[in-house]
């Protein structure tokens, strides 16, 4: 277990992909991806990694933005559009709730491959989308 | 409210069923040759390739091997002296990218893996 304890990254490094999506430059969404991305790499994932995910919405005035509970299908590479649906809030729900009534999928690129910025699979999937690789390199589509 | 009765013969009547019938037909034969248009992707005798792709990603991704086609589609290029077989993802199926497998056409050997676009 060559990337977990002690060698997982600290802190977060936003790729200018992001610029223009404050929700990456959000210190809780960033801790967020820290989190989700040990759980990503921890050894008891049946594959020793799987790509996790978690759906973030951004507040309308200001404040915290709200996270969702992080989530995988235990594969390595990658999560179902339907999975991801089942996630996300509407956007009624967010509107109603004083948030933006567009979600964004923060979600991990556990494989060892750099820089593991976001494929062409994350940016067809019609929503904004953050992936943190395991150097904690975040990028963005949007 | 009043409505007014429609003035129509049996004749008018029976060339608009016509009408709508043939539209509807246009409609269904346009979308079932743009189905079968989409989903031939490969040639059959790629086949042996793609099942050893598909076998190869099963591993790599944890995936259930008859579940891989319904996020990915087969494509098959070839080379001088190998052909690669590549499976991306079907816009907003997932997320997730697109791995690389490349063989010897005759030994169906893996040559070359390339994840890098995997996701």
């Amino acid at each position: 277990m060559p990337m977990f304890g002690s060698r997982l990254p600290k802190r977060v490094t936003v790729d200018p992909s992001c610029n223009g999506l404050s929700a990456a430059f959000n210190p809780q969404m960033q801790d967020a991806a820290l989190k989700l991305l040990r759980a990503s790499l921890d050894p008891s994932n049946p594959a020793g990694r799987a790509e996790w995910g978690q759906i973030i919405a951004q507040p309308i005035l200001g404040g915290s933005p709200w996270i969702g509970h992080p989530f995988s299908e235990e594969k390595t590479h990658e999560i179902s559009g339907d999975r991801i649906a089942r996630e996300r809030p509407s956007a009624i729900g967010n509107l109603l709730t004083g948030y933006w009534p567009q979600s964004i999928l923060l979600h991990t690129h556990p494989n060892p491959n750099d820089p593991g910025a976001v494929s062409a699979g994350d940016r067809n999937l019609g929503m904004p989308v953050i992936a943190i690789d395991t150097k904690g390199r975040m990028t963005c589509a949007f | 409210m009043h409505f007014r009765k429609l003035d129509v013969t049996p004749r008018e009547m029976v060339a608009a069923v016509i009408v709508f019938a043939l539209l509807g037909l246009l409609i269904y034969d346009y979308n079932r040759r743009y189905e079968s248009e989409r989903h031939v992707t490969y040639y059959p005798g790629d086949q042996p390739l793609i099942d050893r792709a598909l076998d190869l990603w099963s591993v790599e991704n944890n995936q259930p091997r008859d579940e891989i086609l319904t996020y990915h589609f087969p494509v098959v290029v070839e080379f001088r002296n190998e052909t690669c077989v590549a499976l991306p993802i079907k816009a907003g199926a997932a997320i997730g990218g697109t791995p690389v497998y490349c063989f010897d056409p005759k030994s169906l050997k893996l040559t070359r893996v390339d994840l890098s676009h995997a996701g």
